[in-house]
């Protein structure tokens, strides 16, 4: 920024730093009595306006998520509406991208691990501890039972063939190129997601 | 997309098939609108159905699904025959004038190097006549050129034939060809508009290949307002296939290992491709392996060593196809002990849902990583399985959504758009890449703990995050890009990347999207400021968030100028070569920046591909060097081109191959043709938790022909049982016109649809009926993508 | 230029905003001067010059008769004072003014200004700023407010428009990002608005019981600046320059959040 534009800025400022208000006078004398009675009793929220992407298909329409923090701390999520600068949907949205909100917030969100023995008729709920270590354990267990080192006809080939992942279509890509990175380390040659399907 | 969204608007012609855009992707849709509405632009569906795309196109050709090969053959063919192709096109930028080797044959819907055993083609059979210089022989002229052999093998595609197989009658076609026709005109330009109604078929592979050469004998491929254009039905689908989460490849489109490979120079040797054209760049084939090394590097850091062969070994070495289907073939034959499901649900997903949850049955265990419960979450509960009965421990982890996290998306148009977080994640949910990272760490600590088979890729691998089990998306995203491990710099683009481990990229394709200076999939110069945003005018915003490769907004660009470096329509630039400063302008050159094409030597336009060129004729499909019209395995005729070798004869039918009981059916017990699809209101499953837009399409139903409901005395709101050989659907009818009868070799066939999004997962669980209970079990050749699209039934009023 | 519209607004929001008639006098007194215009094309050289002789002895008394007393009475003396067409050059060349010399410079010279269309651009020259981005691409000067584009479907969002303090042009700018520094992360980026109830999913009306449905505070963290934004998607009838007087309240919200607007409009606020 340059020393002209500050400058510019500083003077600009004052008269917005000048409704500091003197008697109910603004600088220049209106009276303000009456505006700052209805300010008072105004409810005003700041909204955060985050930039998201529709989660929907694959258009890519490029969103504008306002959101604010409640007094207890949770964040609400207010609206959600297309990004008029987008060059892809120009503010544009069709009705799942408009209520992609509800898909957001919903009381019907998975509450917590839930955990299903064998032959068991319902859920249990579980801790993160509890679910990790068991899936974690089922992993080395059955890597460990269906690796094949090398093949029939004495190939080097270092394989899960026990175990599949399948799924991300709705991860970042950041997200699917770990699970990528991470399956493949396993040694996991049944790996899938939406594009087939 | 080899285009982008925004790109459509330039076309004089689109062609829609197997897509319904107005309903599917409406936003999408808006630039086929600006199409027609701002340059006159003429728009063509050919679907079985009439939707609302159809409503506003200038035709709807009512198409028997399936059959769009021969659709595009017809087309094909009218092009060739009176010679509409766009000749300087065609010689300079496609294998036209390759010669090939005479043992190639196509003979009663056989093509040569057909294994009886295997019931596969060695599709190295099909390949050039090779010349004393090493490279392809050419002459166009020759009886078996490329474009001679194409003249031969499409001319059966008679406008006749055409309506024989597809129900299109002659004169609508003839009507479409005339147009399509003047698309081989430089100042014309067309453009091919697909979705899932061509992917999911047997031959999904071929049907969209079928548009690719047609798109390449009239010059469109390259073009502004041309390409073929996927329509990706999830958010970032694109990505994460870009990013490698399918079976048969590594980040970056790289294949996967074969057993047998040894090292990396056998890793080359078969997957890379060779360079056939002494002015081929070759530049995929060429670089290969520093793509893989890179990835190495990036995986296995100091444990991958010039000596060790960059810790080649680690990779796994698929036996073979490890697709969708063979996940559930292998269950279902009891090879696979556990799954790993991440927001997708594998009971309403793929076909045969019946036979999904048998294989789901015979797991030792499932787990489920998803914001709701899913259909795969409950399988063991689903309305007829007794829970006792199923010995598959579950496990149901709530992971965050979409808002609730960062990281990019890439869209169909290959951008790549970093979205912020929004929301913190709700309740216990954590994300996805989190519960991946901890699950990895856990098991890492129990082979150090414990030992196990081959620990060393597991204990090996890099985690370069501040917190193992929480990386942000920010530390991936900047492994992804890669860098140069002597400087320690995040590298500017895949060219600098190198052999010799000393550089890392975790896809080479997004090197560059994230050099030192910031993430460029960030950046938001849209069309706030188009004078400013998009210099060329031609929708490029080449700084609105970053595309791949190298932030090129159109795939194969070269071919958009002649061989001068002349654009073919200096209305539609898509780049030029500028002879002043010695550079080429307008879009990022998919071609060499200051390679002057006046010098004979100059590279060849498609610097991809070993031929330099665009491949009408190819080796790298299972079904066939050029594509061919099959019949859906479940058809109510035979192939009028050969009815002795009626379906495709190398689609892998799982079921015999395994020995399980025959589970397809015939016209016979289920005369019908059925198509699946999507409604607008919902995506998939997932918005079966939606209460909007659950009000909005609340029930599961199908869609039949007036006439035939006439034949029936089905009513609209009546209840009516449709069932293939392999499960039924009890739900209400909608009578409707909009899915007419057509006539199949002089045969009335009627087509009914099936919309996919209800389980009895959901807001309404009393719409339990699952659509693909009546999908077949059988895929792609090439891809096995499953064939979710046409199919038998039968139909019946309850 | 259409004045018409800007008065008719002006008389209608008297009465849905009581708290602003005053303001909104003055404003309408004004726009009867800059009626008196009618079809003359200024000279864009020797604008403050013209100004000072066309333009500001109309000014001077309809400030005199619609103004509180102390800007009646320093428009007054200003006038007097020999300084008024060295006080418009000033305004004209971007440099720095008193709250009451802004008054009477904008009051003169915004409806040649605008009467200029381009040319405004001639009339600015002494003005160092650059021009487009967050500066008015046409004079260089600085946004008074932020305008969000109607449109007839609900599930669309339209652009934004800056408008020029100087000379009222409107120019594209970015929906999301800071019109003061360039601001784009979603963090440092607050609309406050009048709270809603419940969620809302499409831009319909629905009946909402808000004082300033269509106004609201676009606020950055980063440089503590903010804008009026101006929503027609919500408001069609709304005028901008006029509404945004009668966000008053919000204005005095904002400086309560320790917020400073880009530039003060025409009544200081």
């Amino acid at each position: 920024m340059s020393e002209v534009e500050v400058s510019r800025r500083q003077f600009l400022q004052i008269g917005a730093a000048g409704t500091g208000v003197l008697g109910g006078l603004s600088p220049l004398g209106f009276d303000l009595t009456q505006a700052i009675t209805v300010k008072q009793k105004l409810r005003i929220e700041g909204a955060t306006v985050s930039h998201s992407v529709c989660p929907y298909c694959a258009v890519g329409c490029a969103l504008l998520a306002y959101t604010k923090k409640n007094a207890d701390g949770k964040v609400e999520l207010l609206q959600i509406e297309g990004d008029p600068d987008s060059p892809v949907n120009e503010g544009r949205l069709c009705p799942k991208g408009a209520s992609a909100l509800q898909l957001a917030v919903s009381r019907r969100r998975v509450p917590s691990p839930m955990y299903r023995e064998p032959g068991a008729k319902e859920w249990k709920t579980v801790s993160w501890d509890f679910a990790l270590d068991r899936l974690a354990r089922n992993i080395k267990a059955s890597r460990d039972r269906t690796f094949v080192t090398t093949d029939a006809n004495g190939n080097l080939v270092n394989r899960c063939e026990g175990i599949a992942f399948a799924g991300g279509a709705a991860f970042s890509s950041e997200e699917g190129y770990l699970a990528t990175k991470l399956m493949r380390s396993l040694g996991y040659v049944y790996l899938e997601q939406q594009a087939r399907v | 997309m080899t285009n982008h969204w925004r790109d459509i608007r330039h076309a004089d012609l689109m062609l829609i098939n197997g897509a319904n855009p107005a309903e599917a992707h409406p936003v999408g849709f808006q630039w086929m609108m600006r199409a027609k509405i701002e340059r006159g632009g003429k728009m063509i569906h050919t679907d079985p159905r009439f939707t609302r795309t159809s409503a506003v196109s200038d035709k709807h050709l009512r198409i028997r699904t399936g059959t769009d090969v021969a659709y595009f053959g017809g087309l094909i063919n009218y092009v060739l025959q009176n010679n509409l192709e766009h000749k300087e096109y065609v010689r300079f930028a496609t294998n036209a004038s390759f010669v090939i080797k005479e043992s190639y044959n196509f003979t009663d819907g056989m093509f040569n190097g057909f294994d009886e055993a295997k019931k596969v083609y060695d599709t190295t059979a099909w390949a050039y006549e090779i010349g004393p210089d090493g490279f392809a022989v050419q002459d166009i002229d020759h009886p078996r050129s490329v474009l001679n052999l194409m003249r031969a093998h499409y001319s059966r595609y008679t406008p006749e034939m055409v309506e024989r197989i597809t129900g299109i009658q002659r004169a609508d076609f003839l009507e479409v060809a005339k147009l399509v026709g003047e698309m081989g005109r430089p100042d014309k330009v067309m453009t091919i508009i697909y979705a899932v109604g061509l992917t999911h078929h047997t031959t999904g592979v071929q049907l969209i290949r079928s548009g690719a050469l047609l798109q390449l004998l009239l010059g469109n491929m390259g073009r502004p307002g041309g390409g073929m254009n996927a329509e990706r039905g999830h958010a970032n689908i694109q990505g994460n296939t870009d990013h490698a989460i399918s079976w048969d490849i590594l980040p970056g489109y790289l294949r996967i290992p074969a057993p047998g490979q040894k090292n990396i120079d056998d890793y080359i040797a078969r997957s890379a491709a060779k360079k056939l054209h002494a002015n081929s760049l070759n530049f995929f084939g060429a670089n290969y392996r520093k793509f893989l090394v890179s990835l190495l590097k990036s995986w296995y850091g100091d444990a991958a060593t010039a000596a060790n062969d960059f810790a080649f070994a680690h990779l796994p070495k698929p036996a073979s196809d490890a697709s969708w289907l063979s996940i559930f073939d292998a269950a279902l034959r009891g090879k696979m002990e556990g799954l790993m499901l991440s927001g997708m649900t594998a009971t309403s997903i793929g076909p045969d849902s019946n036979q999904v949850l048998q294989a789901l049955s015979n797991l030792k265990w499932l787990c489920v990583m998803d914001a709701y419960s899913t259909t795969s979450s409950e399988f063991w509960r689903e309305p007829s399985i007794d829970p006792s009965k199923v010995q598959t421990e579950v496990i149901l982890l709530p992971a965050t959504h979409w808002i609730e996290k960062d990281g990019s998306f890439t869209n169909s148009g290959r951008w790549a758009q970093w979205k912020e977080a929004v929301l913190p994640p709700e309740g216990e949910a954590r994300h996805d890449h989190w519960i991946l990272a901890e699950v990895f760490d856990r098991v890492r600590a129990l082979y150090k703990e414990q030992g196990g088979k081959y620990p060393e890729p597991v204990l090996q691998l890099v985690m370069p995050y501040k917190d193992v089990r929480r990386p942000e998306l920010d530390e991936i995203a900047k492994e992804i890009n890669g860098k140069d491990l002597i400087t320690g710099q995040r590298l500017t683009g895949f060219a600098l990347l190198k052999d010799d481990g000393t550089t890392t990229a975790g896809d080479w394709i997004y090197t560059g999207h994230y050099p030192e200076s910031g993430n460029l999939t960030k950046r938001r110069d849209g069309i706030q400021d188009p004078a400013k945003n998009d210099p060329t005018g031609m929708g490029y915003y080449p700084n609105w968030a970053w595309s791949w490769p190298a932030n090129r907004r159109v795939l194969y660009n070269r071919a958009s100028a002649d061989s001068l470096g002349r654009p073919w329509d200096p209305k539609r630039v898509g780049i030029q070569w500028d002879a002043v400063t010695g550079r080429w302008t307008g879009d990022v050159p998919d071609y060499p920046a200051t390679a002057d094409p006046a010098k004979p030597d100059s590279p060849l336009p498609f610097i991809m591909t070993g031929e330099g060129t665009g491949r009408l004729f190819s080796n790298g499909v299972a079904d066939g060097p050029f594509p061919e019209h099959y019949e859906p395995i479940e058809s109510p005729i035979d192939n009028p081109l050969h009815p002795k070798v009626s379906a495709t004869p190398v689609a892998f039918k799982y079921d015999e191959r395994a020995g399980r009981p025959n589970r397809f059916g015939t016209s016979a017990d289920y005369p019908y043709v059925a198509t699946s699809y999507r409604l607008t209101e919902h995506e998939h499953y997932v918005t079966q938790h939606v209460d909007q837009l659950v009000a909005l399409q609340p029930e599961a139903f199908v869609e039949v022909p007036a006439e035939l409901a006439k034949e029936k005395g089905i009513a609209t709101g009546d209840r009516v049982r449709v069932s293939s050989k392999r499960g039924k659907l009890e739900v209400r009818a909608v009578v409707t016109a909009r899915l007419g009868p057509l006539t199949i070799d002089g045969k009335k066939v009627y087509q009914i649809g099936i919309p996919i999004h209800w389980g009895f997962v959901g807001i309404n669980t009393s719409q339990h009926w699952l659509a693909n209970a009546l999908t077949p079990f059988v895929g792609d050749a090439s891809s096995r993508t499953p064939e979710f699209k046409a199919f038998l039934v039968n139909i019946e009023k309850m | 230029m259409d004045l018409d519209s800007r008065r008719q607004r002006a008389w209608h929001l008297r009465e849905r905003y009581p708290f602003a008639q005053q303001m909104l006098g003055v404003y309408v007194a004004v726009v009867e001067v800059w009626g008196s215009l009618e079809n003359e094309l200024p000279p864009p050289g020797e604008l403050a010059s013209w100004a000072g002789e066309k333009m500001l002895p109309g000014v001077v008394k309809a400030t005199e008769a619609a103004a509180p007393q102390p800007l009646a009475v320093a428009t007054h003396d200003l006038a007097r004072s020999g300084r008024a067409v060295e006080v418009l050059a000033g305004w004209l060349a971007g440099q720095e003014l008193g709250p009451a010399e802004r008054f009477l410079a904008r009051a003169c010279l915004q409806a040649p200004l605008e009467a200029l269309r381009e040319e405004a651009g001639t009339a600015c020259a002494a003005d160092p700023a650059p021009r487009g981005g967050r500066h008015c691409p046409r004079c260089g000067g600085l946004p008074q407010l932020s305008i969000r584009a109607g449109a007839d479907d609900p599930l669309v969002r339209g652009q934004r428009q800056l408008s020029c303090a100087r000379c009222a042009h409107r120019w594209q700018y970015s929906a999301s990002s800071c019109p003061s520094c360039g601001e784009s992360t979603g963090a440092r980026r607050t609309v406050y608005a009048e709270k809603h109830d419940g969620p809302v999913v499409s831009r319909t009306a629905d009946g909402g019981t808000e004082l300033f449905a269509h106004l609201s505070i676009d606020a950055c963290a980063t440089c503590q600046r903010y804008l009026i934004d101006v929503d027609s998607g919500r408001d069609a009838r709304a005028v901008p320059e006029v509404d945004e007087l009668v966000a008053l309240p919000l204005d005095l919200y904002a400086n309560e959040q320790g917020l400073s607007k880009v530039t003060p409009n025409l009544m200081g606020f």
